[in-house]
């Protein structure tokens, strides 16, 4: 394969026609990309052998954010669209950081279009006593410093609209008070993954969502929180080894 | 004119430089509250006050305070606790807060709270209404995406509350009230007079002039704030009603003395201070994401930067703030009601690091020598209680 993605035009609620980038083909893959925006193709490409499927989420690169939408439940309602505009009743689902929140909720209002789930580095529940950073108060700077770019430059710096989409869902309550609650719903093989080096979500933070899915939790070294941006084969490799071997 | 309100900025005199540099630079939201001291914080608050009672003494038409937020600029977090203290404390004088910061209270319980405020004033009290800045939105958790849509609710269910028989029921995108039905009602009727305050956006006055309420402008270019009143003017025509001047409120900071190398040398270290100290805050604190649609970001943030970056001179020199002689003052002030056509200013007399007597020198030199020459009419005649 050549590991450079194409585009499928699909229609979703409220959004319209959208291109969705994909690449590859056989078992599929949703990949549901964090705040800091679609991930670089080699991710996508590292993901194979399969169907691999990126959609921009709302707000986000191609795809626009309706003025209406402020629930993770539109965005997981994206989601399922995008796997009905290819044609699929379930895929792996797989959720990066913000996009974990949205493939967290799809697994929970939906699990019937979900094969297997994992969670890299997600956000979205309440934990006692844990206190995220607020990453709307931080900075361009202090922000591409927590999500482990080494220096600012080397960051993806979001667009304004990016950040006003991201502000739509994370700004007012960064979680969903229910969602730890009914993460159990989730019964098809989960993992959730965080980077050993990761400073803005602490390990006992990721591993609760863990915990209340029943799923393994793994940790890997030295990777900071930006896993697929910083360090796309180490995270695709992750991924592909568990779906591996829940294969067999 | 018509009428000159005095306004008192409330600055906190203790920030220090260092504290500022300690605290990265914010003077809003984090700036530690560990440096107020209470006891010194008492004795500020009570000078405050007997200087806004001493402002009806001096023949202004109105008091003017902000609400504020977490920061030491402007401490004052409850614009209708002031406003219950003064109503005691004056008989005269309008009570005007610059504004409540709608989008972090209940409407129902802000409604309230100025109906009983204007009862205790005995009709006094002007409902001055803002959005909120930046931090605030940090400071209550609120999606600065929706500040707009809740401020509108809220003055929607506010003027109904004062104004409609109740108990009614409103069903809106930010509340849900099936018993609205306020006690004790306002003594003004319909309800007490609605001033909108504006930052920048040109959707302010354009909504305000399609209401008819006045739209109170300040802390920019002339040129700036001519655009905004002609935004309103063209509004105001456009929804089938006459312009009035009184509908808009110029507001400026003022600092003067008899001597102009004096006016310079304390009021520019007094600017310093309330223009870069206690104004500094970065960019992203100050315009969060959806607080300004993305196309007005930089004109906005770029106008913000303005102030904290620009020199003093060239502040006084652009007209964003003034300092000289009562002479220049009173040139100053009747050359932008020419240009500008307002019939209210609100002027900032105390502000910066001022103590206790040189507001006092300064509050009453500017009634002597200011006043009497750029307002129209005498202030009106205390009400019969």
């Amino acid at each position: 394969m050549s590991g450079l993605s194409s585009t499928k035009v699909i229609r979703a609620f409220d959004v319209g026609e959208v291109g969705v980038r994909f690449l590859g083909e056989g078992e599929p893959l949703l990949f549901l990309h964090g705040g800091e925006g679609p991930a670089p193709d080699e991710f996508l490409a590292a993901l194979a052998p399969g169907l691999v499927i990126a959609p921009d989420l709302p707000g986000f690169g191609g795809t626009p954010l309706p003025g209406q939408w402020n629930e993770m439940a539109d965005l997981a309602d994206f989601a399922a669209d995008v796997l009905d505009g290819f044609g699929l009743d379930r895929a792996h689902v797989v959720g990066h950081s913000f996009g974990g929140y949205v493939a967290a909720t799809l697994a929970t209002r939906a699990p019937s279009r979900v094969d297997r789930l994992v969670l890299s580095a997600p956000i979205g529940i309440q934990v006692p006593a844990i206190v995220l950073p607020n990453v709307f108060a931080l900075g361009p700077d202090r922000t591409a410093a927590l999500l482990g770019y080494p220096a600012p430059e080397g960051s993806v710096p979001l667009r304004l609209v990016e950040r006003e989409a991201l502000a739509r869902f994370l700004f007012a309550r960064p979680f969903d008070r229910r969602l730890l609650g009914r993460l159990p719903r989730v019964e098809r093989p989960s993992l959730v993954l965080r980077g050993s080096d990761d400073r803005y979500l602490p390990a006992a933070y990721v591993r609760a969502f863990a915990d209340a899915l029943g799923a393994p939790y793994r940790e890997l070294a030295d990777l900071p929180h930006a896993m697929p941006a910083l360090a796309p084969a180490e995270l695709a490799k992750a991924i592909r080894t568990f779906l591996d071997e829940e294969q067999s | 004119m018509n009428e000159v309100l005095f306004l008192h900025w409330m600055s906190w005199p203790g920030m220090t430089r260092e504290s500022l540099a300690a605290n990265d630079d914010w003077a809003f939201l984090t700036y530690p509250n560990a440096e107020y001291d209470p006891v010194e914080g008492s004795a500020v608050l009570h000078r405050w006050i007997d200087e806004m009672v001493y402002a009806e003494e001096l023949g202004f038409d109105g008091l003017v305070y902000n609400e504020h937020h977490q920061m030491p600029h402007a401490h004052l977090p409850s614009a209708n606790v002031m406003s219950a203290t003064l109503a005691a404390r004056t008989s005269r004088i309008k009570l005007v807060p610059l504004g409540h910061v709608v989008p972090v209270h209940h409407p129902v319980q802000l409604a309230e709270e100025i109906a009983l405020v204007d009862l205790i004033s005995g009709g006094r009290v002007v409902a001055g209404l803002s959005k909120g800045i930046g931090h605030e939105f940090f400071a209550r958790s609120i999606d600065p995406g929706e500040a707009r849509g809740r401020f509108d609710e809220a003055v929607d269910i506010m003027v109904r509350a004062w104004s409609e028989p109740g108990p009614f029921a409103y069903s809106g995108q930010y509340w849900h009230l099936p018993f609205v039905n306020i006690w004790p009602r306002p003594l003004q009727q319909p309800h007490p007079p609605i001033w909108i305050t504006g930052t920048g956006s040109p959707n302010t006055p354009a909504w305000a002039a399609r209401r008819g309420y006045p739209y109170v402008k300040g802390l920019d270019k002339e040129d700036a704030v001519l655009r905004m009143f002609d935004i309103y003017r063209a509004a105001a025509e456009e929804a089938g009603r006459e312009p009035d001047p009184n509908n808009l409120v110029f507001s400026k900071h003022v600092y003067m003395a008899e001597n102009e190398e004096e006016a310079w040398r304390r009021g520019k270290e007094h600017y310093e201070y309330v223009l870069r100290d206690l104004f500094e805050i970065p960019d992203h604190i100050f315009f969060p994401p959806g607080s300004v649609p993305p196309e007005n970001y930089e004109r906005a943030a770029g106008g913000y930067r303005h102030y904290r970056d620009t020199s003093i001179e060239q502040l006084v020199e652009e007209g964003v703030v003034l300092i000289g002689t009562p002479d220049q003052v009173i040139e100053s002030l009747l050359r932008a009601e020419e240009h500008l056509g307002f019939g209210k200013a609100v002027i900032t007399l105390a502000f910066g690091k001022m103590g206790e007597t040189e507001t006092r020198e300064h509050m009453a030199l500017f009634a002597e020598r200011v006043l009497p020459h750029i307002r129209d009419t005498v202030p009106s005649a205390a009400p019969s209680a």
